[in-house]
């Protein structure tokens, strides 16, 4: 692979490349389905390459799903000529941050390969999760998935790195939708939209006691259809971990991905207010509020060795107590917040598609409150969890996210369960709300598998760590009745 | 792309190569270049071309399905392989329907082939000229030019064969000030039918507009939403309350109600792939004629999407509308058309003593699919209608609405529609509407 590699980049320097780089992806899926007894197993293999050149300091991208010599001849001169294109509209050249040329293979660790496990073992344990969830007659779906996705990804570039990783996620999850008193609910295990996903092998999946929560997933459905509403009101809230990840997704990883700052989304996801003059100053939270990026972490769906610009991965910080302290950035833009070297954040859905920034792993620093503690120290609220629905502003300002599931808090306990539960707020005043973090022993990180970004569209998976945290008087119940 | 000959030699093989009981084969392929701008300069530029092959397997009531990218014939057996093992390790089977036989099909008219062969200099030179009309007002331009073929091809053991190509150009664009920005998107079958200029100038006057914009209170307002805001909400009719296998389970806010009132008579909605430029396809994914149907007349709600399965549970026609053989997500009407109405967007102005003008809409999600509850805020472009005309811009709202709480308030619809093309078989066509008790419900900075 490595050899076609390096004939991209020799075909694209001899056609004017300045820079060259190829990416030759082989991607492998399997995803398995359960819905409402009815077995669906997919199994997808793809493999190409994508070669991305600069040409007077303008780009040019080509792809092909065909590996063969000539076809990687032949790409590598039609992104040359594309970037020729680019050329004749250019306001700035592209100042690409220096970099380490690294030769290398780096692989997810993983104890029990996905792949191997055999499908009758997956299915059955799928299929005794059915039966459970199915076992009530208001339950009218119910959905058991599994998947684990396996990416060979060879790297090479004209500053001479020739670098091969292997990732392995795997992930796995259910769902029931119950019907009754004119109404449908929703209830989710361990996570909504999917599932719980982790860098890994099947060993992960082993470990989510998935047949362990099913009963209560049922009963909880069930319980929703006649819980009362949560009133629309301004109150204190306790939002759950699985819930957090959508919080710091989108009202901090989106806002802080510096394409988004510099308006290269202003047309389709928008930009941000976390603008650069805020750099190292503006008041993003409370002082307890500490939120780092780390393409490291164990588990993480964005841990890697290397990004789609070859730059190694590393930690830092966002958000250093309550302060603006950081961005996503590649090797094009580091450069515009005068860093010398890319964090480490360009990626790409595959090998059809130009890397973009994208969200790193991110997360909320624990705190140091235990759960209960919490509970017992707020008088009035709702504790929220799972999240349902989120939308927010293309500045990543006024959001509004709905969850699952919530829970009355009153006098320091965990009240009447409450259905349609949702919170709507602006940024940096939500987050300067925050006043309690629960500690590591709540603490998870949760997979994010359908992070949508770019032009074309290109879906991104990455990680978001955070344990439950109290906000005070945030408006919730939005469109519900009022008391 | 491909020719439809060589589509039809892979489908042949794997066909032939197969040892199923049934075999089905689907080709998804797109041949997409596109060049986007931010800031007045290009700032990406790629052209790719994808295949994407699922080939379904079945023996006796177990089903095996898997899928590629390459459409390599030295891969066809390694695949037909494992799709066996996938459908023979399934200790369960479930209920198989007879594959169909060929089919006679209806044109949907949407391919350009010179829109396919567009060159990336052809689009340098488009963007080039917009963004110049942006830079001569000190605006900042932002957006996309795009040209695509799409094709999507399906075959079987029973010797049916169906294939569809589309094509589609667009061009995007928004232009900024410091505190205002103003949108435009055209989106056509052939290139030659885009006008980026006149896209440019609505842009560009829209921001104009909106320059140094004031605040609105929350609180319901009659409102004006031009063609892109109603397609922005209406698209999510199509897998809430129009999915077939939701309705017939009890779960959309329709269940129960076909042919009652549930809109004004003003609204007529129709589920139609053969609008030109829509990017319809005649067949549903196991091949079977897909017919248009009337979802809404007269706001009474007539029809449903079905597919086999959906038909037994709710003893009607199959009318074409599966998601594939094997789908558990329900059929859904792909190509929402909304009928035209009389009024033109000034009409609808000059008829409001105070309401809103709204551009589009941003990141709109669902809350309640039972009472099709959806949020999402205004973007690019929302203005303060005061006796009859547009007095100035307004800072960003969101709405927390029920769609079909707004079809049943409408006042007036657009007399022209736009019509868009999703992509492989996707798209809508609808006109400006006004609606009036629109719930904002809360406000944002900018």
């Amino acid at each position: 692979m490595f050899k076609l590699g390096n004939l991209a980049i020799e075909t694209a320097k001899h056609y004017g490349a300045d820079y060259a780089d190829i990416r030759i992806i082989e991607t492998k899926n399997e995803d398995l389905n359960v819905r409402n007894g009815k077995v669906s197993a997919d199994y997808s293999q793809t493999l190409g390459f994508g070669v991305r050149v600069l040409y007077r300091g303008s780009w040019g991208f080509a792809s092909s799903d065909t590996l063969t010599m000539e076809e990687v001849k032949k790409v590598s001169k039609e992104a040359v000529l594309i970037a020729k294109a680019s050329n004749t509209l250019q306001a700035a050249k592209v100042r690409w941050a220096k970099e380490d040329s690294y030769k290398d293979h780096w692989f997810t660790p993983a104890l029990k390969n996905p792949f191997r496990i055999p499908l009758e073992q997956k299915l059955d344990l799928m299929l005794k999760i059915d039966e459970i969830l199915r076992k009530k007659p208001e339950i009218r779906v119910s959905t058991v998935e599994m998947s684990f996705q396996n990416i060979r990804k060879w790297f090479v570039n004209s500053q001479g790195s020739e670098i091969l990783q292997d990732l392995m996620r795997s992930g796995a999850g259910y769902s029931v939708t119950s019907v009754g008193n004119n109404d449908m609910q929703v209830r989710s295990y361990p996570a909504s939209f999917g599932g719980q996903y982790y860098s890994g092998g099947y060993e992960i999946v082993e470990q989510m006691e998935l047949l362990q929560n099913a009963e209560r997933v049922r009963e909880e459905a069930i319980e929703l259809l006649t819980a009362d509403e949560c009133e629309e009101k301004v109150s204190d809230v306790i939002i759950g971990g699985s819930q957090m990840v959508l919080q710091i997704h989108e009202s901090v990883g989106h806002a802080t991905e510096l394409d988004r700052v510099l308006g290269y989304e202003a047309n389709y996801a928008g930009t941000s207010f976390a603008t650069l003059e805020k750099y190292k100053k503006f008041k993003y939270g409370s002082p307890i509020v500490n939120l780092f990026a780390d393409s490291t972490i164990p588990l993480g769906l964005a841990t890697h060795g290397y990004d789609d610009d070859g730059v190694k991965a590393q930690r830092w910080d966002i958000v250093k107590n309550g302060v603006l302290s950081g961005y996503m950035t590649n090797r094009e833009l580091a450069h515009k917040i005068n860093d010398t070297r890319s964090r480490g954040c360009s990626r790409s859905q595959g090998f059809s598609s130009i890397p973009i920034i994208r969200i790193a792993n991110l997360s909320l620093a624990p705190g140091e409150w235990e759960l209960d503690d919490l509970i017992k120290d707020t008088k009035n609220g709702v504790f929220m969890d799972t999240n349902k629905s989120w939308s927010i502003d293309q500045m990543r300002l006024n959001f509004q996210f709905g969850c699952e599931i919530g829970y009355e808090i009153k006098n320091g306990k965990k009240g009447r369960m409450l259905k349609n539960c949702s919170y709507q707020d602006i940024t940096p005043e939500f987050w300067g709300k925050c006043d309690a973090i629960c500690n590591e022993n709540h603490w998870d990180l949760w997979g994010v598998i359908n992070c949508g970004k770019g032009q074309p569209g290109q879906r991104a998976e990455m990680s978001h760590g955070s344990s439950p945290a109290r906000f005070r008087k945030v408006h919730i119940g939005i469109g519900n009745k009022k008391r | 792309m491909l020719t439809k000959s060589k589509i039809h030699q892979f489908t042949e093989r794997v066909i032939k190569d197969s040892d199923a009981d049934m075999t089905t084969v689907s080709i998804a392929g797109e041949k997409e270049a596109l060049t986007r701008f931010s800031n007045n300069e290009i700032t990406q530029n790629v052209d790719s071309i994808r295949y994407t092959f699922s080939i379904r397997c079945v023996y006796g009531d177990r089903v095996g399905v898997v899928s590629g990218t390459s459409l390599d014939f030295k891969n066809i057996k390694r695949f037909l392989e494992t799709a066996k093992q996938i459908a023979l390790n399934q200790r369960t089977g479930k209920k198989i329907y007879p594959l169909f036989e060929p089919q006679q099909y209806k044109t949907c008219k949407g391919y350009d082939k010179g829109t396919e062969d567009v060159t990336p200099q052809t689009r340098a030179d488009m963007v080039k000229s917009a963004v110049k009309l942006c830079a001569k007002e000190k605006m900042s331009a932002a957006g996309i030019m795009s040209n695509a073929a799409m094709l999507y091809a399906i075959a079987n053991s029973k010797g049916l064969f169906a294939i569809n190509e589309n094509s589609n150009a667009t061009f995007s664009i928004t232009a900024q000030t410091k505190n205002s920005s103003g949108w435009a998107e055209d989106s056509q079958t052939s290139i030659k039918k885009l006008n980026v200029m006149k896209d440019a100038e609505v842009a560009v006057k829209k921001a104009k507009l909106s320059k140094n914009p004031k605040s609105a209170e929350p609180g319901k307002y009659t409102v004006i939403l031009e063609p892109a805001a109603v397609a922005d909400i209406l698209s999510f009719l199509s897998y809430t309350v129009f999915n077939g296998l939701r309705f017939a389970e009890g779960r959309t806010f329709l269940s129960g109600k076909m042919g009652e009132r549930v809109a004004d008579a003003r609204i007529n909605l129709y589920d139609d792939p053969f609008v030109d430029g829509i990017g319809g396809i005649p067949f549903d994914m196991e091949g079977f004629p897909k017919k248009r149907l009337t979802l809404i007349e007269k706001g009474v709600f007539r029809e449903i999407p079905t597919d086999r399965k959906v038909a037994e549970m709710l003893k009607l026609e199959n009318n074409g509308h599966s998601l594939g053989a094997d789908d558990e997500w329900g059929p859904l009407p792909l190509n929402l058309r909304l009928e035209t109405g009389k009024s033109t967007v000034d009409e609808m102005i000059k008829s409001t003593k105070k309401g809103i003008l709204v551009t589009q809409f941003h990141y709109v999600n669902i809350l309640d699919p039972m009472k099709t509850l959806v949020t999402g805020m205004t973007r690019n472009g929302i203005f303060l209608v005061e006796n009859g005309t547009v007095k100035h811009g307004l800072k960003n709202l969101r709405f927390t609405q029920s769609i079909m709480d707004a079809l049943m308030n409408t006042e007036m619809v657009g007399d022209r529609a736009i019509v868009q093309s999703g992509g492989f078989g996707g798209g809508f066509s609808v006109p400006a509407m006004k609606v009036r008790d629109f719930h904002f419900t809360s406000k944002t900075e900018f």
